[in-house]
C-alpha cells in the first residue's frame, strides 16, 4: 500500500507548511479538489486556507504553538462542520502533525465515530431539557395547587365562620319552637301548632343543610380525617340501619337488609355516613309501600354494597350528574327536597376510602347505588379472593417493596394491602427514602410524585444515580391525573404509573408482581413483621 | 471581500442554530438537533455601500458537560448571546457566560437574543429581568427563530455595530 491509498482510505488531504509561511497542498485527493477547491501542488497563503476551512483560524494559533515547541507528535483540532463548494454540510476535523522537520496539516471528513458520539450528547440534552420540561411543568401545577389550597382555605374559613353566624339564630329557631310546641308559653291551638311544627321542620332542614355544607368543604379540602380499621360491615352498619329503620316504618317502605359477613377496611363514622346517605335518599324518592334493600357481597378483594329501591328511576341523562354538587333528579331548579348534597359527599368519602360508586337505574324500574371497599380478611386466612390478589408472586415468593408516600391515610391503606409474606418498608419523604434504601435494595418501589421535601421526580432522578438501585421498578402513584402526566413519568424513567385515588387494586398488586419477578429477594429478610417503618 | 467573524453563544436548547438557519436559509426544524464542536456558515450582506460576509460560528451549547472552546472565540467581530425565554436557567449561563467571554475577548459587539417568543405564554424568563442584567451592556432582542420573529433585525444591529468599530 502506498502513501495515496493510505490517504484514500483514511479521506484525507495533507496540506504542508513552508518555511516561508505559505501552505502547499502535499497530496490532494481528486474529490477534495472538487469539494474545497484545492489542487494538488497549489500554494496558498494563510489567509486562504482559513477562508476554506474557517476552523483554521483558530487551530492555527494552538498549532503555532505546538510546531515552534520542535518535539514530534500530533495536536487534534475540535470537529467542525461547514458548507463544501457544493454548498452540502460536511464534518471535518484536522490534525497537525510534526514529523523531522516536516510540518504537515492532515484534514479529514469526520466518520462514524462522531456521529456516534453526537448521538450521546444529543441523547443527553434530549433527557436533560425533558427533566426541565418536566420540572417546570411540576412548578407550575405546585403553583396551581398552592393557589387552590389558598382559595379552599379561605372558602373553609369562610363557611367555618358562616356556620357559626348561622348556626346560633338556628339554635334559638329550634329552642323556642320547641318551647312553643310544648306549650311552654301558654297552649297552642291546632292551627298555631301547625305553624310552629313548620317553623321547626324548615329550620331542622336548614341545620342538615348547612351540615352537609361544612363536610363536604372539609373533605374537598383535604381536611377529612380518615381512621380505616377492619370492620364487621353488619355491626357496623347495625344502629345505623336502625334508625333507618324507623324512618321506613313511617313510611310504609319495607327495608330488607343481607350484609353476610363480610368485613371491610374501612373509617366507621364514614362508612355509616355513605349508608346513611344512599338509604335516606332511596326513602326520599320511593313511594309508600315500596322496598329498600341493602344488600353487601365480597368479591376479588373487594366488598360491594348496593342500596336498592322500587322508586320511579333515574333517567339516563341524569345518571352522569347525579353525583354532582346540589343535583337533584327532574329538578328544574338546583334543589328541591334535601340539600343536593347527600350523594355528592358519599363519592368523595367512598373514594377517599379507595373505593368506586356508580348507579344502575332507569325510568320506572328503581335505582341501584353500589360502592364498594377493600376487603379485610385475618391474618394468615387462606382461600379468600383478596388473599389470592395479594400474594406477590406467581411462584409464592415474598419481595421487599418500599413505598414513598407522605400521606398517613395512603400508607395505612398500602400497609393494610400489602400483608404476608411480603415486607413493606414505608418512608414519609424522599431524602428519609434516599438514605434507606440502598440498604433495603427493594424489588419494587411505590413512589409518591409529591413528597414534601422534593418532587418524586427529583427522587427518581437521584435512585438512578445508586448502582444499587439503578435497574430497580418504580412504580409512580400519583394524584397528578392531568392528561399526559403518566406518559411524561414514564417518560422520564418510572416503569408503571397509577394514579390517585387508587380504585384497581388487582391491577397494581399484579404490577407488583411482575416487576417483583424481575428480581428475587433474599428470604433471610422476610420476617414476621410485614410492615415496617424507617427508623424502627 | 471583508469578513465578520460572529460567535454564537449560550446554554444547550436555546435556539442557536435555529436562529442561523433562520438568518442564512430562512428555514426552521422543530425537532431539536444539539451541536457538538463547531458549525460554520457564512451569509454575504450589505450594509450601506459595503458589501462583506458575515462568517457565524455556531458554538455547541455550553453546560456542565460541554464547556465552551473559548479558543474559538480569537478574532471575533461581536457575539451574540442567546436565552432561551422559556428557561430560567439559561439567562443564569448567559451571565456567566458573558464574564468569560469578556475576559478572553475584550470589548467587543454584542447582543442578547431572548429567543422562543413565539412560545411566550411560556416563558419563565421576563424581558424586564434580561434589560435588568443587560440593558447596559448590549441591546436585547426578543427574537423567534421559528417565526423569523426579529432575527435579521438582530444579525443587521450586530453587523453595523461590527462595522462601525472598523471605520472608527
Amino acid at each position: 500500500m502506498d502513501s495515496l491509498d493510505i490517504l484514500v482510505a483514511l479521506d484525507l488531504a495533507v496540506v504542508e507548511s513552508l518555511p516561508d509561511g505559505w501552505f502547499q497542498c502535499a497530496s490532494v485527493l481528486p474529490k477534495w479538489c472538487e469539494r474545497f477547491e484545492l489542487a494538488a501542488g497549489a500554494k496558498l497563503r494563510r489567509s486562504q486556507l482559513e477562508q476554506l476551512f474557517p476552523l483554521l483560524s483558530s487551530f492555527l494559533y494552538e498549532v503555532d504553538e505546538f510546531w515552534s515547541q520542535n518535539e514530534p507528535g500530533c495536536l487534534e483540532s475540535e470537529i467542525w462542520s461547514q458548507r463544501d463548494a457544493n454548498q452540502a454540510e460536511c464534518s471535518l476535523h484536522a490534525n497537525a502533525v510534526l514529523v523531522g522537520a516536516q510540518r504537515c496539516l492532515l484534514l479529514g471528513t469526520a466518520g462514524a465515530g462522531y456521529d456516534r458520539q453526537r448521538m450521546v450528547l444529543q441523547r443527553i440534552r434530549d433527557r436533560n431539557l425533558a427533566y426541565e420540561r418536566l420540572e417546570r411543568e411540576f412548578e407550575k401545577v405546585e403553583v396551581r395547587s398552592q393557589e387552590a389550597q389558598k382559595l379552599n382555605e379561605l372558602k373553609s374559613d369562610f363557611l367555618a365562620s358562616m356556620s357559626h353566624e348561622l348556626r346560633t339564630p338556628l339554635n334559638s329557631i329550634l329552642g323556642f319552637s320547641d318551647l312553643l310546641s310544648q306549650g311552654r308559653a301558654g297552649a297552642l291551638n291546632p292551627r298555631q301548632q301547625e305553624f310552629v311544627s313548620h317553623v321547626k321542620t324548615a329550620a331542622d332542614h336548614l341545620l342538615s343543610l348547612i351540615n352537609d355544607v361544612l363536610d363536604l368543604s372539609k373533605i374537598e379540602a383535604g381536611h377529612a380525617e380518615l381512621l380505616p380499621e377492619r370492620l364487621s360491615l353488619k355491626e357496623a352498619l347495625y344502629e345505623v340501619l336502625a334508625e333507618l329503620q324507623v324512618a321506613a316504618a313511617r313510611k310504609d317502605i319495607q327495608l330488607e337488609v343481607a350484609l353476610g359477613d363480610s368485613f371491610v377496611y374501612a373509617d366507621l363514622l364514614r362508612l355509616k355516613q355513605i349508608v346513611y346517605n344512599l338509604v335516606s335518599n332511596a326513602l326520599k324518592f320511593t313511594p309508600k309501600k315500596g322496598r329498600v334493600s341493602v344488600i353487601a357481597a365480597a368479591s376479588d378483594g373487594k366488598v360491594c354494597v348496593t342500596v336498592a329501591d322500587t322508586g320511579k328511576g333515574i333517567p339516563l341523562t341524569d345518571q352522569q350528574a347525579i353525583f354532582d354538587k346540589y343535583f337533584q333528579v327532574g329538578s328544574p331548579t338546583p334543589i328541591r327536597q334535601g340539600s343536593g348534597l347527600g350523594l355528592a359527599i358519599a363519592k368523595r368519602l367512598v373514594e377517599l376510602q379507595g373505593g368506586t360508586i356508580w348507579v344502575e337505574s332507569a325510568p320506572g324500574e328503581g335505582s341501584r347505588f353500589s360502592f364498594t371497599l377493600c376487603e379485610s380478611l385475618p391474618q394468615g386466612e387462606s382461600g379468600g379472593a383478596a388473599s389470592a390478589a395479594v400474594r406477590p408472586n406467581v411462584d409464592g415468593e415474598p419481595c421487599r417493596i418500599a413505598l414513598v408516600e407522605d400521606d398517613p391515610a395512603s400508607r395505612l391503606f398500602m400497609e393494610a394491602m400489602l400483608v404476608p409474606p411480603h415486607v413493606l418498608r414505608s418512608y414519609e419523604s424522599g431524602s428519609e427514602a434516599l438514605e434507606d434504601l440502598p440498604r433495603l435494595a427493594p424489588d419494587v418501589i411505590l413512589l409518591d410524585m409529591s413528597l414534601p421535601d422534593m418532587t418524586g421526580l427529583e427522587v427518581l432522578r437521584r435512585l438512578r444515580m445508586q448502582s444499587a438501585l439503578r435497574v430497580t421498578p418504580v412504580i409512580a402513584v400519583s394524584a397528578h391525573a392531568m392528561a399526559g402526566m403518566k406518559e411524561e413519568f414514564l417518560q422520564a424513567g418510572v416503569d408503571a404509573y397509577f394514579s390517585k385515588p387508587l380504585t384497581d387494586w388487582a391491577e397494581l398488586l399484579k404490577t407488583i408482581q411482575r416487576f417483583a419477578r424481575l428480581k428475587k429477594p433474599e428470604p433471610s429478610i422476610v420476617g414476621q413483621n410485614d410492615v415496617l417503618r424507617a427508623g424502627d | 471581500m471583508l469578513q465578520k467573524k460572529i460567535c454564537m453563544l449560550g446554554a444547550y436548547g436555546v435556539g442557536k442554530t435555529s436562529l442561523v438557519r433562520r438568518f442564512v436559509e430562512s428555514m426552521f426544524d422543530e425537532k431539536y438537533h444539539t451541536t457538538l464542536g463547531v458549525k460554520i456558515d457564512k451569509r454575504v450582506m450589505e450594509i450601506g455601500d459595503t458589501r462583506f460576509t458575515l462568517v457565524l460560528w455556531d458554538l455547541a451549547g455550553d453546560d456542565e458537560v460541554e464547556q465552551v472552546n473559548l479558543s474559538h472565540l480569537r478574532g471575533a467581530s461581536g457575539y451574540i448571546l442567546v436565552v432561551d425565554g422559556c428557561r430560567k436557567s439559561t439567562l443564569d449561563r448567559a451571565v456567566l457566560l458573558k464574564e468569560r467571554v469578556d475576559q478572553a475577548l475584550g470589548p467587543v459587539s454584542a447582543v442578547l437574543a431572548l429567543n422562543k417568543c413565539d412560545i411566550q405564554d411560556q416563558w419563565a424568563v421576563t424581558p424586564a429581568m434580561v434589560e435588568e442584567l443587560f440593558a447596559h451592556h448590549m441591546p436585547v432582542f426578543v427574537t423567534s427563530a421559528k417565526t423569523g420573529h426579529a432575527v435579521e433585525e438582530m444579525f443587521q444591529a450586530l453587523a453595523t455595530q461590527t462595522l462601525g468599530e472598523t471605520t472608527s
